[in-house]
């Protein structure tokens, strides 16, 4: 903890000043800690004299990642860096921080830099910060709350300093990466620092809006480095110190605590600013409660009905079984999609079933459903390990589902729920069981309420689940359910949730049973439901509630709503359309009613090989012919794997063995992260019958071997599209030729030719889109 | 800064997308005007540049020096250079990377969409920059982006260095040179005082060249 009273003053620019020192433009400014530690000395006892109580060390861009190829080590620099700062300090009463920034280089979706990797470079720098003796870390100018939050768990988990922690935004309220104000406010929160606010790229005029939001939504001291204004078309900051300290003043009556400048602030900037607060007293906030959850770019506070999608979870869908059990998140990623496209704010996501690593596959779960869907997730498991995987890895602050009444699940849980600052959903269940009576079950609730807050987890974290189970087995369940919400809300105060499908559990005609228990509860005060939010009667449900309670205005979205589905009720009429016409126009719906049709009174392979290929191959003529082009070979190829979808189901259902033609790896090479290409020769080929294990983008050369060794792979098909990367294309090649020279294979990309996929040792050179089949044919045989 | 997309080129999206100039069915048409609607909606276009004087090929008061024939051409009569570089911002590359897997014909289009967008806010940042110095009297060179020529694709990284692109408009750059968010662009703009006849854009002095899809067909990739 930080235990300060009354306004903090901060240091003001410290590459300004160097630039003004004669340090040019893309030169480190944290070299000058080594090659001329006078002039950083310097600017830090200017920074003190003007009354900075905390300075921060010259060591923002330094992880070593930055650093290769250059002249010094982090550790060089970083202890240089905090020794500078203690030479300025002498024996005077200021603080040092260790000052740390983006690492510059864009992380895991869009980048190559994974949570893991990232969380390493900020330990060894706050691991050498520490050593050195720094009072607190500085985590600033961070645009990316996933980068944030490696950098948070890095100083958390490797030392006891203090963090202050302040994001940069732009003008329209988010950082370059989307994030929003009030997510990085509760997520870092969440994660436990000590203070937190925004610096960087805006002055302060534009900072108020922004940090008068963040404060809305924590309890946490607010810290404010506002640029020296808007730079001019020159890059200049212009706004001079007197109308700096003034704005400055004002963002502090928002009872903003900690205060200092960035881009283009000096030490009279410091100054000015603290005999502008002189006369003023650090006005006390007002304590904020709200209940919510986040991803970066979705806020969501819990009020109203929220519906959290239920569809992510193997239970009951071999189909879903198998692919998890073959590490291909596709069907997951598009149940996402549709969910997110349905009635729900909030995505559950469960892989627990037997044939899987579960704490592996629900790290890759939530990276690769959160790289695709912005919805906020509930990480759901009963396995703890699993959970803190899924936890770790989630950029935003989720719930976890769940925790029960029994006191060893709730004293080995809250930790965990409590470090990475979650919210939860306990289950009125324990020892005991599950009561059959509402007082029994909101004493479960009462226990969960009192345990979590003494862990520290926050009243409004918690979402007690009443739970629905069968009106099949039990006529009063439903009632038992509404009795439970009315205690909890009533006594405890806190969130309410059902899994509410678990009431027709056994009976015919579920949705309406679900529908009409979720209104009840709705009436009763249910805060959220486990729902499916892609059922169109569920939904119909819902948006009907939305008009009654009078959230509809005009009726607009009801209405709009029933428009959709009248049209989708419409009977299908198939007699004039063929497999090969639906498939050519990419007409999925009509293509999914006829394979449907098709298996009533045929097999699913002779569906593939009579009708689908040949459809395919039709279209590829057209391609290489001309008549089309690539957007609509894709569309029919995309259209084709509906149909395979359907099938592929079937033969999961009936249990038979699969329809595969030959394993095929597709791996765009590492260092690059251009994957289209990769995508289309994937669907192609999968179209063909082939299953094609995409090891994604950005992929290590080891990682292939390893998969190729492990699943006995035949062809393999590499991408890249950089100059650049041709040459991790090309040892890529060299070491599948090392561990198995038989493999073969084909490489594809835009930069590439087939003299130079020779060359580098390719055995085949994919020229276009459908080129893949002819090989893929060639090495397994028609 | 901030800029606005204002016209994207659709004859240059549809050679992205490989179409041989046959007519295009209304479907397909429709889908690319949603496209470019989208992509301007969602874009968040960002910009900035700085100008350079020159000593040879060395940028005073940066660490930067060129290298290569193409650059040293380009050049050769400038006395300053404009360094720029722009990007259409992280949520395009998201949006690409989401109708990946829901919608592939879309994503496509998308990508190509988003490039030609990029390409036509380089267009109006050279036009703005060529106003202003042409009421000095001052002529620009030709718009030139590392990979042109022989000048190495690596230097987007100095340039994205030198103009501070990470904490300015979010522009990064991967150990590999590959500028994230994906659709952006750094490009190099000389300054002279006299009018120049050298044109990048010929074949010759193309990373592509020998190997170019449009010159396989007989067209060249900057035909109108």
């Amino acid at each position: 903890m930080l235990n300060d009273y009354g306004f903090v003053m901060l240091d003001g620019a410290m590459g300004t000043m160097l630039t003004e020192a004669g340090l040019k433009a893309g030169e480190k400014p944290e070299f000058l800690n080594i090659e001329a530690p006078e002039k950083v000395i310097d600017v830090h006892k200017k920074y003190i004299e003007a009354g900075s109580n905390i300075i921060y060390s010259n060591s923002f861009g330094v992880s070593s990642r930055k650093l290769i190829g250059e002249r010094y080590t982090t550790e060089e620099v970083i202890r240089a860096a905090v020794k500078n700062a203690k030479i300025a300090r002498g024996d005077r009463e200021v603080r040092i921080a260790l000052g740390l920034g983006s690492l510059g280089e864009m992380m895991e979706p869009m980048g190559t830099l994974t949570f893991e990797e990232t969380y390493e470079l900020y330990k060894e720098q706050v691991l050498i910060g520490a050593d050195e003796g720094v009072d607190l870390v500085v985590i600033e100018t961070i645009t990316d709350l996933y980068e944030l939050k490696a950098a948070i768990l890095a100083v958390k988990e490797n030392t006891r300093l203090p963090i202050i922690t302040t994001m940069s935004f732009e003008d329209n309220g988010r950082t370059f990466s989307g994030c929003l104000p009030e997510s990085f406010a509760i997520t870092a929160t969440g994660l436990g620092v000590s203070a937190l606010g925004v610096n960087c790229s805006l002055g302060p005029d534009e900072i108020y809006p922004i940090i008068e939001r963040v404060s809305k939504v924590t309890n946490l001291p607010l810290v404010v480095k506002a640029n020296a204004g808007l730079p001019n078309f020159q890059g200049e900051y212009t706004m001079k110190s007197q109308e700096f300290a003034k704005s400055m003043a004002k963002i502090a009556d928002l009872g903003v605590q900690y205060l200092g400048g960035c881009c283009g602030t000096r030490p009279e900037y410091i100054v000015e600013l603290k005999k502008e607060l002189e006369d003023r007293e650090l006005k006390s906030r007002r304590v904020v409660k709200v209940s919510a959850v986040c991803s970066p770019v979705k806020y969501l506070e819990l009020k109203g009905f929220i519906g959290v999608g239920e569809k992510i979870n193997p239970t009951g869908k071999p189909y879903l079984k198998e692919s998890l059990a073959k590490g291909n998140m596709d069907p997951i990623i598009r149940e996402a999609i549709s969910q997110s496209e349905g009635y729900c704010e909030i995505l559950d996501v469960n892989v627990g079933t037997p044939e899987v690593d579960e704490v592996k596959t629900m790290r890759e779960a939530v990276k690769t459903i959160q790289s695709v869907v912005d919805l906020p997730l509930q990480i759901d498991s009963s396995n703890l390990v699993a959970i803190e995987s899924g936890l770790r890895v989630y950029n935003g602050k989720p719930v976890v589902n769940s925790v029960t009444g029994e006191f060893d699940k709730m004293e080995e849980f809250f930790p965990i729920i409590k470090k990475y600052g979650a919210a939860f959903i306990g289950l009125t269940l324990d020892e005991n069981g599950i009561s059959d009576n509402p007082i029994g079950r909101y004493r479960v609730a009462e226990r969960i309420v009192k345990t979590a807050i003494e862990y520290g987890i926050p009243k409004e974290d918690i979402i007690i689940d009443c739970l629905a189970l069968t009106v099949s087995a039990k006529e009063d369940s439903a009632m038992v359910a509404m009795e439970t919400i009315d205690l909890v809300k009533e006594r405890l105060g806190v969130k309410t949730i059902l899994g509410v499908s678990n009431i027709s559990f056994g009976l015919p005609g579920r949705d309406l049973i679900n529908n009409s228990f979720l209104l009840m509860a709705i009436a009763r005060g249910l805060d959220m439901g486990i729902i499916n939010p892609t059922s169109p009667s569920t939904i119909d449900a819902l948006r009907a509630y939305e008009l009654l309670w009078g959230k509809d205005k005009g009726a607009e979205k009801y209405i709009s709503s029933h428009k959709d589905n009248v049209q989708e009720e419409k009977p299908f009429e198939n007699k004039d359309i063929s497999v090969d016409y639906a498939l050519s126009k990419g007409m999925e719906k009509e293509l999914v009613d006829l394979t449907k049709a098709l298996l009533r009174e045929k097999s699913e392979l002779e569906i593939i090989d009579s009708y689908l290929i040949p459809a395919l191959d039709k279209v590829g003529i057209s391609y290489e012919k001309g008549e089309i082009f690539l957007p609509q070979l894709i569309k029919s190829a995309s259209t084709a794997q509906a149909a395979f979808e359907i099938l592929k189901e079937s033969i999961a259902k009936k249990g038979s063995e699969n329809i595969s033609k030959g394993d095929i790896i597709l791996a765009t090479v590492k260092g690059d992260i251009h994957d289209i290409g990769k995508n289309i020769v994937k669907v192609i080929l999968e179209n063909y019958g082939y299953n094609v294990i995409d090891l994604g983008k950005d992929v290590a050369i080891e990682k292939i071997v390893e998969v190729a060794k492990e699943r006995n792979i035949r062809l393999i098909g590499l991408s890249a599209l950089m100059t650049t990367t041709l040459k991790n294309m090309e040892d890529t090649i060299n070491e599948i030729k090392k561990y198995d020279s038989q493999v073969k294979i084909m490489v594809g990309g835009a930069v590439l030719t087939g003299e130079y996929a020779k060359r580098i040792g390719a055995d085949y050179y994919v020229s276009d889109a459908s080129a893949d089949v002819e090989i893929a044919k060639n090495i397994f045989g028609e | 800064m901030n800029i606005k997309i204002k016209n994207v080129d659709k004859s240059q999206i549809l050679k992205y997308l490989g179409h041989r100039g046959d007519s295009l069915d209304q479907e397909f048409s429709n889908e690319l005007e949603d496209s470019i609607e989208e992509i301007k909606r969602i874009s968040d276009p960002k910009w900035i540049m700085r100008e350079f004087n020159l000593k040879e090929l060395s940028l005073e008061g940066t660490n930067l020096t060129f290298e290569g024939e193409s650059i040293k051409e380009l050049l050769k009569t400038s006395k300053s250079v404009v360094l720029f570089a722009t990007t259409l911002g992280s949520k395009v590359d998201l949006l690409i990377s989401r109708y990946s897997k829901s919608n592939l014909s879309k994503a496509v289009i998308f990508d190509s969409v988003a490039s030609a967008a990029v390409e036509s806010i380089c267009e109006e940042i050279e036009y703005s920059i060529k106003i202003e110095k042409s009421e000095k009297g001052l002529f620009l060179t030709d718009r030139f982006s590392p990979g042109y020529g022989d000048l190495k694709i690596q230097y987007s990284k100095d340039i994205c260095r030198v103009l501070d692109t990470g904490r300015k408009i979010g522009l990064t750059t991967s150990q590999t040179g590959i500028m994230i968010p994906r659709k952006s662009v750094t490009a190099i703009i000389g300054v002279s005082n006299i009018k120049q006849s050298y044109r990048e854009r010929g074949c010759t002095n193309c990373m592509m060249s020998g190997h170019c899809e449009f010159r396989k067909r007989g067209s060249v990739c900057y035909a109108k």
